[in-house]
Order: C-alpha cells, then sequence, then structure tokens
C-alpha cells in the first residue's frame, strides 16, 4: 500500500499506546482491604476463558483503531501496486496516447469514449499521486510536450481523437529518448491504448530494441497499461473502398463502393443501415442490408453534371450514428482520370551486348506494349522508353509506374527514384542480362539461372498485391506460367509468387510509400512465357499503374498520418516527404489544429488538387493483440496492465482514507459491544441466566483444607 | 442500662432509646422450649398457666386438684384439665468474629453492627427473664459463655460482646456443629455473621441445629459495597481473614463478582427455606432498630406454633 503522506507512519508505534495505557493503569491501582473475597476468587475463575479472550479482543480493537487512524491521516491510495508505480512524485510521469479512432469509440451511444475516459482517469490519477513533472506524447506528433498539471491532459488539443492509427513502437521510443534526456531519478509510462493489433504492430522490429533500451536504463522505468480493450458489438464502420468516375453516354456516373463493417466476429447480419451520401449541397440515401460482418455496396452509381465532371469533387459517406463515431464518416475524392504514364527503362545500349539487346528489347517491347493498353478504352495511357542514365534528368511527378529493367539504379538515378517512390510511385525491377553487385533498397541481383523443363509458380499471395484474385474472386493463373530462366535475388523482401525450389518469382521489398517489386525473370520467349500467357504480366502492370496514379491523380484517396500532407506533425514523425511540401488547405471534415491536418478524416485541396484523408482501413479491423503477448512485449520490464472500461467512473488511483476511518467506527462499536457490563449482556442473550448455580472454590480449597 | 451498668456505664453498642422501644414487644420463641423456670414462652409440657390445653382422663396419681368437677358433676366421668406450660429460654448469640467482620464501607463495621444486634437482643432476653449466652467465634470459639438467667451473667455477655474483635480466619460451620452437640437443652440460637462460606457447610450445620430442635435466627450481615461492587480502579483485594491477596480490574470482574454473588444469596436464600431458619439479611447502612423490631414482631406474630 502507498501513501501520500508516508512520513505519517512514523507514528505507527502509538498502536501500542492502549497497551502502554493499560500497563500504567495496572500501576495505578488501590489497595483496600476485602471481606468477600470467595466472590473475588469465584469471579477470577470465571474471567479465564471467555472474558480473557474478550479483553485481548478489547484490546485488539483499540489498538486497531489506533492503526485506522494514523493509516487513514496518511492518505492510503487504493491499487497499491499501481500507486507505487507512480507513487515517487520525483518521477517523471510520461503519458503515451492513443488517439487512433477505435479510441472515440464509447460504451453506448453518447457515452464516454475510450480516449476521453483514459484522459480523465489518467489525470486523475496523476494529480492524487502528486506528479510533479508530466509530459505528455499523444499517437500523432510523437513528441513529448511537457504539461503544467496532469488536469491539462483533459484539455490540450494534442489529446483530442484523430483519425491517424497509433505507432506504439514510436510511441516508447519517444518515452524513452525523453526520459534518458531529462536524466529523472525515475520514469513511469502510462500507456493508454485499446491494444489494436495495427497500433501495436508487434511483429515490429523495433520492439526488441525498446525493450533492451529500457531494461538497460540507469533510472527505474515502470510501465502502466491501461487497456481499453472492451469490444462494440453493434458498431458499425463506413468505407469507401473505391470512387470512380465513369462515362455513360453523354453523361458521367460516379461509382462508389462502399463496405460496411460490423466489429462482431459473429452474428446474424440482419437489419438495413441506412446509408446517406453527400455530394455537394446533394444528399441521398440508400439503405443497405447487412450480410455478415461486411457487407459492400458495390458500383452503386450517381449521375454527376457534365461540367462538374470536367473537374474534381469530393463527397462524404455517413451511417448512423453508433458506438463509435470516428468511423461513421469517410470522405472521398473523385475526379477525372488522369494520363496513365509509364516509364520503361533499359539497358545503355553502349554497355548492353548485341545478343542480350535482342532480347532486351523483346521484353521492352512487350512492357511498353502491355503498359499502354489501358483497361478501358476510356482511358489514356502514354509509355515512355528510357535509359537508366537520362532518369535523372526527367520530371517524374506524373508517371504512375516505373518499369525497370537495367542496373539498378545508381548515384542521381538511384535518388530520383527513391524519391519517386517515396511519393507514392510504383517500381518494378526485372533482371538485365548482366546483373552487377550493385544494391537498392536491400536487393541486389545473383546470377542468371536456367531451368529445364520449365518450372511453373507452386503458390502466390491471390489475397493481396499485385497476383491479387479478381473482383470476382476468379484467382490469376499464376500456376499456369512456364519459367524458363531466373535471376537470384539477394536481399529482404516479401515473396508475392514462389518456384518449386523455392526461389521467388516475384518480391516486394520494403518502403515506406509506394511500392517496389522485384520480377525473377523477364517477358522474353528465352527466359518466360508471360507475354505469351500475357494475363498475368498485363494484371501485374495494370495494377501496378493503378497504385501509382493515386499518386499523380487530382483527386486522391489517403490514410490519415500518411506523409501526404506536410505538416508539422508528420515532420515530427519523420514521415515528411518532398512531395508532402505543399500546402494543403483544409475544405471538408471535422476542424483540427493546422499542425496534425493529415492526421484528421476531411478533404484537403491544393492547386486543384484534392485529398480525401480518413482513417486506415486497419482501423476498422477490431483485432486486439492479446494480453499475454502485451506481456511478452514487456517482459523482464517492470510492467503492470490494468484492464479499464469506456465511461468507467471510478477512478484507477483513489484515496482510500474513509475506508480507514469505517475501520476506526467499526473497531470502536465492537470495543464498546465488549465493554459492555455484563448484566446488560446476560438481558441481551437469556440463555446465559440458564447457568447453573456455581460453586467456590475458595470456600472448596479452605474445606479441603480443613479435612 | 444505667441502672445495671454502674461501674461501667459507657456500653456504646447499646442505645436505652432504642432498648426502651424494643422492650415493648416480648422476644419470642418460634418453637417449644423446655425451660427451668416459668416464662413467657411455649413449653411442649402442660402446666399451670392460664391458656386452657385439653382435656384428659384421670388415671391414678393424677393430682386431683387438677380434676374438673363441673365435667364429673355432668358426666361422672374423671377428667383431667391440663394447661400450656410457658416456661423461659436458652438465648445463644454466637457472634462472627473473624477478620471480615471488620470491614464496613458505611462508617460502621460489621462487627460494631453485630455488638448491637447481639447487646440488644442479650438485654432484651435477659429482662424478659430468659437465659443468655454468647459465643464468640473465628477460627475456633473465641469466647463461650454458656445461657444463664442472672442478670450478672449479662454483664459479662456485654462484656465479651465488647471485647470481641474482628481477626483471624472464620470456622463458623464447625463452631455450629460444635455448639449443636453442646448445647443440650432446646435454645434460640442467634447467628450474627457475614455467611462467608461455602452454602453446602451452612446447610449443614444448620440442619444439625434444626436436628436438636434449636430455634435458629440468622442476621446476615452485608455491607452495601459488598453488594455493588462499584470500585474504579486497579485494586489490590487484601483479604481480611489473612488469605493471599488478589489484584484484579474491577471492571473486568464485576460482572462475575455479581454473578457469583447472586448464586451465592440465591443458594443461601434456599437453604434458609428448606431448614425453616430465620434468615435477616441485614445491610450495615440500615437502623438496626429497625431491623431488631421486624425480628421480634416478625417472631410474636409466629407465637405458638409448635
Amino acid at each position: 500500500m502507498t501513501f501520500l503522506q508516508p512520513w505519517l507512519l512514523l507514528t505507527l508505534p502509538l498502536v501500542a499506546l492502549p497497551v502502554i495505557i493499560h500497563l500504567i493503569n495496572q500501576q495505578r491501582f488501590q489497595s483496600v482491604e476485602w471481606a468477600a473475597m470467595m466472590f473475588l476468587l469465584s469471579a477470577k475463575a470465571l474471567s479465564r476463558g471467555y472474558s480473557r479472550l474478550r479483553q485481548w479482543l478489547i484490546m485488539l480493537l483499540r489498538m486497531l483503531a489506533v492503526a485506522a487512524v494514523i493509516l487513514a491521516v496518511s492518505r492510503p491510495l487504493s491499487q497499491g501496486w499501481l500507486a507505487a508505480a507512480g507513487g515517487d512524485r520525483s518521477a517523471t510521469s510520461i503519458v503515451l496516447l492513443d488517439r487512433s479512432p477505435s479510441m472515440s469509440q464509447a460504451s453506448g451511444a453518447g457515452g464516454e469514449s475510450k480516449l476521453m475516459t483514459a484522459r480523465r482517469q489518467v489525470a486523475a490519477a496523476l494529480e492524487t499521486l502528486g506528479a510533479s513533472r508530466v509530459v505528455l506524447i499523444d499517437s500523432v506528433s510523437c513528441t513529448p510536450q511537457e504539461l503544467v498539471s496532469p488536469r491539462e491532459i483533459e484539455h490540450v488539443l494534442q489529446a483530442e481523437p484523430a483519425a491517424a492509427a497509433a505507432d506504439l513502437p514510436l510511441l516508447l521510443q519517444a518515452a524513452c529518448d525523453q526520459i534518458g534526456a531529462t536524466k529523472s531519478a525515475a520514469g513511469t509510462i502510462w500507456i493508454c491504448s485499446d491494444q489494436r493489433a495495427n497500433d501495436w504492430k508487434v511483429s515490429d522490429a523495433a520492439w526488441p530494441a525498446i525493450r533492451e533500451t529500457l531494461a538497460k536504463m540507469p533510472q527505474s522505468v515502470r510501465l502502466t497499461l491501461l487497456a481499453y480493450t472492451e469490444p462494440s458489438d453493434d458498431n458499425l464502420a463506413v468505407r469507401v473502398t473505391q470512387a470512380v468516375l465513369e462515362p455513360r453516354g453523354k453523361t458521367w456516373e460516379l461509382l462508389l463502393d462502399i463496405a460496411i463493417r460490423r466489429q462482431a466476429e459473429a452474428g446474424p447480419g440482419t437489419g438495413r443501415v441506412p446509408v446517406q451520401i453527400e455530394l455537394g449541397p446533394a444528399r441521398s440515401t440508400v439503405e443497405v442490408e447487412l450480410t455478415g460482418r461486411e457487407t459492400v455496396l458495390a458500383r452503386h452509381a450517381i449521375p454527376i453534371d457534365a461540367a462538374a465532371a470536367q473537374a474534381n469533387g469530393w463527397g462524404r459517406v455517413s451511417i448512423p450514428a453508433d458506438n463509435n463515431p470516428a468511423d461513421n464518416d469517410f470522405y472521398f475524392a473523385f475526379g477525372t482520370p488522369p494520363v496513365r504514364r509509364t516509364l520503361v527503362v533499359m539497358e545503355d545500349s553502349q554497355v548492353a551486348s548485341r545478343a542480350a539487346s535482342d532480347a532486351e528489347q523483346q521484353a521492352t517491347r512487350t512492357l511498353a506494349l502491355i503498359a499502354g493498353i489501358p483497361p478501358d478504352k476510356r482511358l489514356q495511357a502514354k509509355v515512355e522508353t528510357v535509359t537508366a542514365e537520362s532518369l535523372a534528368a526527367m520530371p517524374l511527378d506524373d508517371v504512375a509506374v516505373i518499369l525497370w529493367q537495367a542496373a539498378l539504379p545508381e548515384a542521381d538515378a538511384a535518388g530520383a527514384v527513391s524519391r519517386f517512390v517515396s511519393r507514392g510511385g510504383q517500381m518494378i525491377f526485372l533482371p538485365p542480362e548482366s546483373p552487377s553487385s550493385m544494391a537498392f533498397n536491400g536487393i541486389a541481383w545473383e546470377t542468371w539461372e536456367e531451368h529445364s523443363p520449365p518450372l511453373r509458380p507452386v503458390s502466390w499471395r491471390a489475397d493481396e498485391g499485385l497476383l491479387a484474385a479478381t473482383l470476382t474472386g476468379a484467382a490469376l493463373p499464376v500456376g499456369d506460367l512456364e519459367i524458363r530462366r531466373t535471376c537470384g535475388i539477394a536481399g529482404e523482401g516479401t515473396p508475392l509468387a514462389v518456384l518449386p525450389d523455392g526461389r521467388p518469382l516475384l518480391v516486394r521489398a520494403a518502403s515506406d510509400r509506394g511500392g517496389v517489386y522485384i520480377l525473377a525473370t523477364t517477358p522474353a520467349l528465352r527466359d518466360s512465357d508471360l507475354a505469351a500467357n500475357g494475363v498475368v504480366l498485363y494484371a501485374v502492370v495494370q495494377r501496378a499503374i493503378d497504385a501509382g496514379l493515386a499518386a499523380v491523380g487530382n483527386a486522391r484517396q489517403a490514410d490519415a498520418g500518411e506523409n501526404v500532407i506536410g505538416t508539422t506533425a508528420a515532420r515530427q514523425r519523420g514521415r515528411s516527404s518532398a512531395a508532402g511540401q505543399e500546402e494543403w488547405r483544409h475544405i471538408a471534415g471535422p476542424v483540427a489544429a493546422s499542425t496534425e491536418a493529415g492526421f484528421h478524416a476531411g478533404v484537403y485541396a491544393s492547386q486543384g488538387r484534392l485529398l480525401a484523408v480518413n482513417r486506415p482501413a486497419a482501423e476498422d479491423a477490431a483485432e486486439v493483440v492479446a494480453d499475454a503477448q502485451v506481456e511478452s512485449l514487456f517482459q523482464g520490464l517492470t510492467f503492470n496492465r490494468f484492464q479499464q472500461k469506456a465511461g468507467g467512473l471510478g477512478s484507477i488511483v483513489e484515496e482510500v482514507w474513509r475506508l480507514f476511518l469505517i475501520a476506526v467506527v467499526v473497531a470502536l462499536v465492537l470495543e464498546g459491544l465488549l465493554c459492555l457490563p455484563r448484566r446488560l449482556s446476560d438481558r441481551l442473550s437469556p440463555k446465559s441466566s440458564d447457568r447453573p448455580p456455581q460453586k467456590f472454590p475458595a470456600a472448596q480449597r479452605a474445606r479441603e483444607a480443613a479435612a | 442500662m444505667p441502672g445495671q451498668f454502674t461501674d461501667r456505664p459507657n456500653r456504646t453498642f447499646l442505645d436505652s432509646g432504642v432498648l426502651s422501644r424494643l422492650s415493648a414487644v416480648p422476644l419470642l420463641s418460634r418453637r417449644p422450649m423446655i425451660g427451668g423456670v416459668s416464662g413467657r414462652h411455649v413449653s411442649p409440657h402442660r402446666g399451670s398457666s392460664v391458656e386452657f390445653a385439653e382435656y384428659r382422663k384421670y388415671v391414678p396419681g393424677d393430682d386431683l386438684r387438677r380434676l374438673d368437677w363441673r365435667v364429673y358433676g355432668r358426666t361422672d366421668r374423671h377428667y383431667v384439665k391440663e394447661y400450656e406450660a410457658d416456661t423461659n429460654l436458652r438465648c445463644c448469640l454466637v457472634v462472627d468474629s473473624s477478620g471480615s467482620m471488620g470491614y464496613g464501607s458505611t462508617g460502621i463495621t460489621r462487627m460494631e453492627y453485630a455488638r448491637r444486634l447481639a447487646g440488644t437482643l442479650g438485654f432484651l432476653a435477659c429482662r424478659q427473664g430468659d437465659a443468655v449466652g454468647i459465643s464468640c467465634v473465628a477460627d475456633a470459639i473465641v469466647r463461650h459463655l454458656p445461657p444463664r438467667r442472672n442478670p450478672a451473667h449479662l454483664r459479662l455477655v456485654l462484656d465479651a460482646l465488647e471485647q470481641a474483635k474482628p481477626e483471624g480466619a472464620s470456622r463458623l460451620p464447625q463452631v455450629l456443629h460444635e455448639l449443636a452437640e453442646t448445647i443440650r437443652q432446646r435454645a434460640l440460637i442467634v447467628i450474627v455473621s457475614d455467611l462467608f462460606m461455602d452454602p453446602e457447610e451452612l446447610a449443614s450445620c444448620f440442619g444439625h441445629l434444626r436436628f436438636r430442635r434449636h430455634d435458629v435466627a440468622v442476621f446476615h450481615l452485608l455491607d452495601p459495597q459488598e453488594l455493588a461492587f462499584d470500585f474504579r480502579r486497579p485494586t489490590r483485594f487484601l483479604d481480611m481473614e489473612g488469605g493471599s491477596p488478589l489484584f484484579a480490574d474491577p471492571l473486568d470482574i464485576a460482572d462475575r463478582y455479581q454473578q457469583s454473588l447472586d448464586t451465592y444469596l440465591a443458594s443461601l436464600k434456599q437453604i434458609v427455606l428448606e431448614q425453616g431458619i430465620d434468615y435477616h439479611r441485614t445491610l450495615l447502612d440500615e437502623d438496626y432498630e429497625k431491623v431488631l423490631a421486624r425480628f421480634l414482631v416478625s417472631r410474636a406474630s409466629g407465637k405458638g406454633r409448635r
């Protein structure tokens, strides 16, 4: 148990006061000549049993009463180990606040959200503990902000809900840096989170490093997790997975794919949900019949004025209020599709050999052909073939995809490619005829190897990525491909397709934004039948183009927290990029601090382009990190976990001196009852009057002595 | 008593006013007494008092003066007319002089109170012509004077009372057994004591006295403090009869003390009822004149019981 006035515990020896008073009274006796000794002796003999016990009980109760008074004035705190976690006033209290949309979930419609509850409880706990120094690190800025008082947590803008997902490893790293920088004697880290898997990123490589950093700190660091994992089965989340503008005769139609997701794993998907679609001043409502956990209203068509269709626009989809208001709205932006511009980079002709040049040209032509055929005739495609050397000097702002069939980029070209990828561009590397040892983004080419008979891919990722199944659910015919020659890939990456001998055919390299893919073969006939069986290659290239266009179109969708908007918060999180230096103007959505513009849902405009920012898709998944897994993340550290509930009225740490006062009263009442005269007790208990007549031991002894 | 004790006029335990007022009520025996001379008490034998008892057939040898000639004239049969015999009694005063008799919280000790009771009774008995004796008992018979009708003997009795000092342990039951065997004639045994002893032993000695056809009267002297036991502070109780001292917190043992005392008094009450003892519980703060008046009146109303 922890006390706010622990020095008062030094008075605990006063517990012996009743004993001392008793002893003093024993010494202050009077001597009286007495005749009726036989009754005294008899009374003494009777008092050896229950009476002796009663005396001890009275003494014990008096001591308990004194002890309870001392404990009460020492201001004890409930939940002792938690109080101990924050009881050191000299320690720096760092509050890590998960501001992700899932923390906006309330216990009931209109109730207090998890985030509000966490702010209130942490503020009350820190105030009760008398924390002298409180530092807030929120999941948006990930920057320490020292607060004047703990109650400020309830009022600062940096604690308001946001649309961006949290990054717990990043928050903890910031906390470690803060503790290390302050050199305080001890540090207490309070984590307020709903333990969502997408926020905690348990597979992140930073966790072991964080654990090691905290363990090696010279200060004693305690971690306290306030977990608000209470699910909300009735919560629905709405999302627009696609907003496409398509011509319909002389007019245009906006085709929306609207997905409604229920948080509950099971349960009958009954009921109809009215979905309101706002498009400028026009509002329409469509009722969606819920079926299963996720219901998709595919290609919901909304006629668009032809004039408006020439520009871009935005809208909002809403569902009725439920437990979590943060996932009831979704903003979308649409516009005329941009030109599908693709660059095919080939080996420098001066370097390539003659024979190799033919094969490369064959592959290059195939790639250019495939990239130049748009999936819809109304779309425009533009393909350019360039050399690696000339790439550095080319503008890449409107390029969606670069198909790179040359030695990996270096020097200026590598810088241009990196910038291209970081702004959302897509790269597909194909092996050159003469691979070099040069590496890009951790990936390097090895040597060519021929396969006879040709190999067919045995497994590939059909759930996501470039080889994902079609919208109808049919898988791409990846297994029908014949691979005759592959070039080895060195480095870390995620295999998307694997050959029978375990070699990867298609690999995705790690990147913050954009996409970097490495194909182990080329479309040349001597290497594979990618060209002859062109469905797979066409799908791969066109999907890469679609993904790349998302970064260059005049109407884009973005997840909150991405480095699309160069806000202060984004820079603080280290996610700012060259592309994020544009000045975006907030035009729709809840008003938020300008420094956190990209972290709140809404629509932003810049130079005629629209950007709809929404919560990440992972926020709609109610997957929670298991408690045991959380424990393992903090293994070896002083870590306590508290299960809390949204809207919970109780405080985390409470003064419990009232309980001790009640204990004082109870002890004194019991002591008074025990001190009641025996005759009153006899009246209260009629059985005591039925005792048999007592013998007189003194007279008995005298008679025996006389005999 | 100025006339009788001219050389020792200061009997502090005797009050002439009390004596004169109580003289109006005779001290009577509740049971027939066998005395040597005529007196005021009922005798088991027929005698020459004025109170008719019964007719009895004449048998040779009877005194012809007792023959009722009127009955003979009516019935032609000889009947002897008999009358109740009034005799004197022997009053044995048994005064407990053990150490516990020295206790008194009301300004008067139990011993002093006993002196007043026993002295007054002795005087009243002597005055109506009864024999008076005294036994002062502690751990043994300290002083014993057999009953005598001589007024000079009363002086010795009063001297014995005056000289009695409360000391030593009490062996009243053993002494009463001894007296029961010693006093051969029927007598009025007046016991003045605190009776702080086992009720079973008292029952035994009372039974012995009653078996000897003695009329037993008991003055049970109790101090109000002994009944209330209202001490507040821890106290070291010194046994007035020489026993080991006892240290106790009165608040702790008051309830048990009361329980023990109540049990004792209830037992004693049961014993005196069973044995037909004339029992008087007397508190030391009571006026002894009232106590004695109650005692005398109750006995006068019970006259003639055999």
